[in-house]
């Protein structure tokens, strides 16, 4: 009775040979847990190993000699060329090396809102997307936004007022039909460049993955953004942790952050983000102070999140292998591409410090963590490329303290009339 | 879409004699074994500390993953591995020539083989890293979404459509992540989409005491999936044929997948005593997910 479903090759083959379309396809394998093993069954198999004993005899069931552990066609009646030559139409492999790869895209200087007054980073996020939304550049066409629920309040509006939301076919929207008035005007339709998803932040870390990597996946680069509220990073940082480890590579913008939500109540303030932000491995966070510094990291970002890893794992390497995966002998090449450095691969070059030192009218303010020598993470090599994040508050600067006020407080109001309940 | 399609059928029957298959599964279990009874019982270790590994949940998914790589996938096809049959993995790539035996031989260690499919640290071509369980199986759907993005925008049309896929372990449908994503499919139309549940019924700590497949197949059809039910193989279904007294077939397709269900026996320890009763009831309220083709009648 141990012939189950999962375990018969012809039955398994039928079932997903027989698929007939593109409908999405649950398939229930009947199994058993350690199925051909001594274990097999027994319910505390988990991580049960196999005793000496027991694998000495499993082997000799397999007609294995010892030495020959390894060896591809011991105990299988075969010799070596028959069975390379019958792997060798296997078409998994046919195409060779399954990890694609695309050009990167020109950035170029990023076109600025106009600011007038006081302007939140949040809202210059919002302006400086409208603006590219606006712009015919290859850049444009490839940056695709998601977002759980909070399109409208992460300021994400304008841009998908211009570029509109996926669908893979069009979709009337009723409310336009009906001329209600809204400022949201959002087309659906295959051209759409925003994904729209439900309230669940696990989804959208892993929509960002799943984006990040579609120029190995598919061989298309996309420059995925992803908006959420600062504090809701923590709902999905599995999934975060889970991106950034596959060297997925997106921009993450957390917003609104900080306790610029305060008046709200106490419930949204996001207090311990940053330490998320400096902890997570494979994404750097940034902080900007001002709207003009923002605008320079998400230049400098979208050129940043398109450089090549250099997996130290790469390396290591067989020469078989190394040939398979198209990479060259050399080590260094397979470590670092070539002329990545004339690319500024090491980041130098592009260090948003300096696109900021080069700014005539503001000194650098951002807080910012990239991953560097000796961090966390021991010999990772300085500035290899990862994901960005940006936390940005709601609210603009405080004016300029006058009077007696400490420096770097806001005045206090009168304090007849002053709101002395706790908000936290 | 259709040349996706037309590529598929045209694939048709698998590439390698079904011989030859069953030799590469006995190869595949032996090795994947091999594999991690190398790492705790005959490399170096000065320290003593467990280096651990999952034999029985790799065997689970051998003849599944056999059938897969060696005869179902095609090179536009992305899977997920479940994290506990990475040995496996490793071991079809091997045979493959994608895989070193000397990452083999340092499975779990610094720089070898990983304990849970990673791309950013293997070195044999993973297409999806799996672990914490629940997220790779969910990358499979917002995968597919993006393929469908790339190919809305008339981009890299002459590479066809693949399948995303995922090996499942029944336990790793407890993570409620995995439901997230479903809903989240069903909104966006998901299609080219496998999610391949080895239900093998064990978890790491207990065995599994309710029938689950009733709930699981009500709910994937309820999201709009196919659900294909796999329970018995060959040679139990020629066992039972001669007792066949009744059967039906919704006749909406040429599929021949059979989806026998009867009260389970001793070694398919499925819980309750009077499932044979749900079994025919579920059977019937599913009958438009599950293709039935043949339907043993319980004695």
């Amino acid at each position: 009775m141990t012939d189950l479903g999962g375990h018969c090759l012809e039955t398994v083959l039928e079932a997903f040979q027989a698929v007939p379309d593109d409908r999405p396809v649950c398939f229930i394998c009947y199994t058993v847990k350690g199925k051909g093993l001594p274990f097999a069954g027994h319910k505390d198999n988990h991580a049960g190993l196999m005793t000496p004993d027991q694998m000495q005899r499993f082997k000799a069931a397999n007609n294995i000699l010892d030495g020959q552990e390894w060896s591809k066609t011991a105990g299988l009646n075969r010799s070596e060329a028959e069975l390379d030559r019958l792997l060798g139409t296997v078409a998994f492999n046919a195409k060779g090396p399954r990890r694609l790869s695309d050009k990167t895209i020109d950035v170029g200087p990023l076109p600025l809102p106009p600011i007038r007054g006081t302007m939140s980073t949040q809202q210059g996020f919002g302006q400086i997307l409208a603006e590219i939304a606006r712009s015919d550049s290859k850049l444009a066409g490839r940056i695709v936004t998601c977002s759980p629920d909070v399109t409208v309040s992460t300021n994400l509006g304008p841009w998908v007022n211009r570029r509109g939301i996926f669908a893979r076919h069009e979709v009337e929207d009723v409310f336009q039909a009906r001329k209600l008035m809204s400022v949201q005007r959002w087309h659906m339709g295959p051209k759409g460049q925003h994904i729209e998803l439900g309230i669940a932040e696990n989804n959208l870390f892993i929509l960002l993955a799943a984006l990040g990597l579609s120029h190995e996946l598919f061989g298309e680069r996309l420059i995925p953004i992803g908006t959420l509220y600062d504090p809701f990073i923590a709902r999905g940082l599995d999934a975060l942790n889970y991106a950034c480890y596959q060297d997925a590579r997106f921009i993450l913008v957390a917003t609104p952050s900080g306790i610029t939500l305060a008046p709200e109540g106490g419930a949204h303030q996001s207090i311990s983000s940053p330490l998320i932000g400096m902890a997570q491995d494979g994404i750097a966070s940034f902080e900007p102070a001002f709207v003009d510094e923002l605008a320079a990291i998400l230049q400098w970002a979208f050129e940043y999140i398109q450089r090549t890893a250099c997996h130290r794992q790469g390396r290591r390497l067989g020469a078989r292998a190394r040939r398979r995966l198209g990479l060259s002998q050399a080590v260094d090449a397979a470590a670092r591409p070539a002329g990545a450095r004339d690319r500024g691969c090491h980041g130098r070059r592009y260090h948003p410090g300096r696109l900021l030192a080069q700014n005539p009218w503001r000194r650098c303010r951002t807080r910012h963590r990239l991953p560097g020598r000796g961090g966390r993470g021991g010999g990772r090599r300085p500035w290899a490329p990862c994901s960005i994040g940006f936390r940005l508050p709601a609210c603009s600067p405080s004016p300029p303290p006058t009077g007696s006020a400490p420096a770097g407080r806001p005045p206090r109001p009168p304090s007849s009339t002053a709101d002395t309940s706790c908000r936290m | 879409m259709s040349t996706s399609r037309s590529r598929r059928d045209a694939a048709g029957a698998p590439a390698l004699p079904l011989d030859v298959l069953k030799d590469l599964e006995r190869k595949v279990l032996w090795l994947a074994t091999q594999t991690i009874h190398h790492a705790n019982h005959e490399r170096n270790q000065s320290d003593g500390l467990k280096v651990g590994g999952h034999q029985a949940s790799s065997a689970s998914l051998v003849s599944i993953m056999t059938a897969l790589y060696f005869a179902v996938l095609r090179p536009e096809d992305r899977v997920a591995v479940k994290p506990h049959a990475s040995p496996v993995f490793h071991a079809i790539q091997y045979l493959l020539g994608n895989q070193d035996v000397e990452q083999l031989k340092a499975f779990r260690a610094f720089g070898g083989a990983q304990s849970y499919p990673s791309r950013t640290k293997d070195v044999d071509d993973v297409d999806f890293s799996t672990g914490s369980v629940g997220l790779g199986v969910a990358m499979t759907s917002f995968a597919s979404l993006v393929q469908d993005y790339i190919h809305a925008k008339g981009w890299k049309t002459e590479w066809p459509q693949g399948r995303m896929i995922a090996l499942v372990g029944d336990a790793e449908l407890d993570e409620g992540n995995i439901y997230e994503a479903m809903l989240e499919g069903f909104k966006h139309g998901l299609r080219n989409t496998w999610w391949i549940i080895d239900y093998n019924r064990q978890s790491l700590d207990a065995v599994l005491t309710h029938l689950m497949t009733p709930k699981l197949e009500s709910l994937f059809d309820n999201m709009g999936w196919r659900v294909v039910t796999v329970k018995y193989g060959r040679k139990l279904e020629a066992l039972r044929a001669s007792r066949v007294a009744t059967g039906f077939s919704d006749g909406s397709t040429s599929a021949t997948t059979r989806s026998i269900r009867r009260s389970p026996s001793k070694a398919v320890p499925d819980g309750a005593a009077s499932l044979s009763a749900i079994s025919r009831a579920s059977a019937r309220r599913s009958s438009t997910s599950v293709r039935w083709t043949t339907t043993i009648s319980p004695h």
